[in-house]
């Protein structure tokens, strides 16, 4: 009966963390777009539309927190590759922080 | 991609199809952002259509790619917007401008204040052609020593007089030109580092 609550209050709340998630996966190395998502799926099993990361990319790079480069591969198809800036690093780690004090305060009330 | 790439005619139709519909999505942007976001998907569909080589059929692999990407018009949207605001604000374009602002206060609620002075702006081109057409009935107006009106005025008490005359026009047109390019360039500059601004009067 509540399962398919629980599945898409799961879904719509991984999708909100996506920025999130995509910066500290930037922290840790440089990524191009279907990487990114294939981390990603491994890493939260989100199935998400791929075309959902390229708006959220590039509103970060808009943003100034991701920078981006052409890099040229042997197949001849280039691989766009993102990079967090160091305003990104600032950021992450402001934000880094609020998450942990809003899981910090959620789970304090759930173990109630 | 190119040809080469498939073995398949259908697959690479697929693909060609899917390419054109982006391409002409995307056709209004400068065709920098054109090369940059076409280049961006043709990497994606190749480096997920490599990858999935367990569908043998190529057919069904550029479709299943294809699927997982999206509809162009749904992702491409933000992007077009975006895009579209930044490249008409570099140009000082004022009507790419208020499209840009208008689309994105439908999508996300930004920028208000900005519509309003870039309408308060075309108000004035208007005033400067309703004083060529309507002199006595557009100005400057003050009634017993008190500001009676600025701008169009359809019904003018006996006791007001108009201070300006012509002088109206190259009047609206200085400081209406001066208040544009000081409102694009404040524009600009929060477009680019709105966020940036934000963290540093947080750091500060």
């Amino acid at each position: 009966m509540y399962g398919k609550f629980i599945d898409n209050w799961t879904i719509q709340l991984k999708k909100t963390i996506l920025p999130l998630l995509i910066l500290n996966m930037l922290k840790q190395e440089q990524l191009y777009g279907y990487l990114l998502i294939v981390k990603i799926k491994e890493c939260t099993g989100l199935e998400i539309t791929e075309g959902t990361i390229y708006p959220i990319l590039n509103r970060l790079k808009e943003d100034g927190w991701l920078d981006c480069k052409w890099i040229e591969q042997k197949t001849g198809i280039p691989r766009k590759y993102y990079t967090l800036t160091m305003d990104g690093e600032k950021m992450l780690k402001e934000l880094n922080s609020n998450w942990n004090t809003i899981i910090k305060d959620i789970n304090s009330q759930i173990e109630i | 991609m190119k040809r080469s790439d498939f073995d398949s005619v259908e697959a690479y139709k697929i693909y060609t199809n899917y390419i054109e519909q982006v391409n002409d999505i995307i056709s209004m942007l400068p065709k920098d952002d054109v090369t940059d976001i076409i280049n961006e998907i043709d990497s994606h569909i190749y480096e997920s259509f490599i990858c999935n080589k367990t569908i043998v059929s190529e057919k069904e692999r550029i479709m299943m790619v294809i699927r997982n990407l999206g509809e162009p018009q749904s992702y491409l949207k933000p992007v077009i917007t975006e895009r579209q605001l930044k490249h008409a604000i570099n140009k000082y374009n004022i009507f790419g401008i208020l499209r840009g602002i208008w689309v994105t206060l439908l999508t996300g609620g930004q920028y208000i204040t900005a519509l309003i002075m870039y309408l308060l702006i075309l108000s004035c081109g208007f005033l400067v052609i309703a004083k060529i057409f309507y002199p006595h009935k557009t100005g400057l107006f003050i009634e017993d020593g008190n500001f009676a009106g600025l701008g169009f005025l359809s019904q003018i008490n006996a006791g007001a007089a108009e201070l300006l005359g012509y002088w109206l026009i190259p009047i609206l047109i200085v400081s209406c030109a001066i208040f544009y390019f000081f409102m694009t360039f404040i524009l600009k500059k929060i477009v680019r580092i709105k966020t940036r601004l934000n963290l540093k009067d947080k750091q500060e």
